[in-house]
């Protein structure tokens, strides 16, 4: 329904209709700001790239083949621009050696990150996530903050299914050993 | 995938700024302007495409009658003689047109006049 509602709308602003655009904004302007600002970190450069973002959708609009949702066409674009940015920005992020993500079970991270009402940890937790780097955060976002499916979010980032499970599991695993880090720092 | 809720709160936590009041419309003002830009690109482009064939039509046309049919164009002007007849006839002509001109800025003025005279009284 919702597919076929926003395919008519995209003909009918090919065919000269510029106002419909305004239900994308309504509909799509604070999941995308959402990822952006994850992103970017910044609130004007966020709001600025959202901004972007919708107007290069509108001005890629007729390349928009209806081979995928319109929203995920929309968040790649919106992944995309904020990528751009950031490497513009030439931000540095942590990395972590391969050997240490793996000694660590599945189980130990999840035990973890499914205490959420621990205000300590989510304090800890956010300032993990500023370590990642901007694949994870994207990745973490769409998946646990927009709910979306693992395919989604391969469509969206341009990977495989595959690989964004793995990489999922990596992100959560990465974000532990930050945390446990921040522990033994501080202690 | 387990479904860790404590990422997705430390998420929503990170995400607490909210779209300022009139964004929406901020944006829809941009797309209102490439609107205008890709419609003025469009026009410019069918006029440059029209233009471009019609040049590429009469240079085949010159082409075909100049050289494939070896045609050659020529205008003849008609010889002018201008008899006494023929003045009277331009005279009298001149004198039609010249009633026809002042009749025509008579009715002209008592038009203007009377639009005058009814607005003065509306």
């Amino acid at each position: 329904m919702d597919y076929q509602l926003e395919t008519d709308y995209i003909r009918r602003i090919l065919n000269g209709e510029t106002q419909l655009f305004s239900f994308f904004i309504d509909r799509y302007s604070r999941p995308i700001h959402a990822l952006i600002i994850q992103i970017v970190q910044n609130r004007e450069d966020a709001e600025e790239l959202t901004q972007d973002t919708f107007v290069k959708a509108f001005k890629k609009l007729d390349t928009f083949k209806g081979d995928c949702n319109f929203s995920t066409w929309l968040y790649r674009i919106a992944y995309n621009t904020a990528v751009s940015a950031t490497r513009k920005k030439k931000m540095v992020f942590p990395v972590l050696e391969e050997n240490i993500l793996e000694n660590i079970s599945d189980e130990t991270v999840d035990a973890m990150l499914e205490k959420e009402d621990d205000e300590q940890l989510l304090q800890k937790l956010e300032e993990a996530i500023d370590s990642l780097n901007t694949e994870e955060k994207s990745l973490i976002t769409l998946y646990y903050l927009e709910e979306k499916s693992t395919a989604e979010v391969a469509a969206i980032l341009g990977l495989t299914t595959d690989n964004v499970k793995v990489k999922l599991f990596r992100t959560r695993k990465k974000l532990y050993i930050t945390i446990k880090d921040k522990d033994y720092g501080t202690k | 995938m387990e479904q860790n809720n404590a990422i997705k709160k430390a998420l929503k936590a990170r995400r607490s700024v909210e779209l300022p009041y009139g964004f929406e419309n901020q944006i829809m003002r941009q797309v209102y302007v490439e609107a205008e830009k890709k419609r003025k690109r469009s026009f410019f482009i069918g006029i440059s495409l029209i233009s471009f064939v019609s040049v590429l039509m009469i240079a085949a046309t010159i082409y075909l009658l100049k050289i494939y049919f070896a045609f050659k164009l020529q205008i003849r002007m008609p010889e002018v003689s201008v008899t006494s007849e023929s003045l009277n006839i331009f005279g009298f002509s001149c004198y039609i047109a010249l009633l026809v001109l002042a009749l025509l800025g008579l009715d002209s003025y008592f038009r203007k006049l009377r639009q005058k005279r009814q607005e003065k009284h509306s």
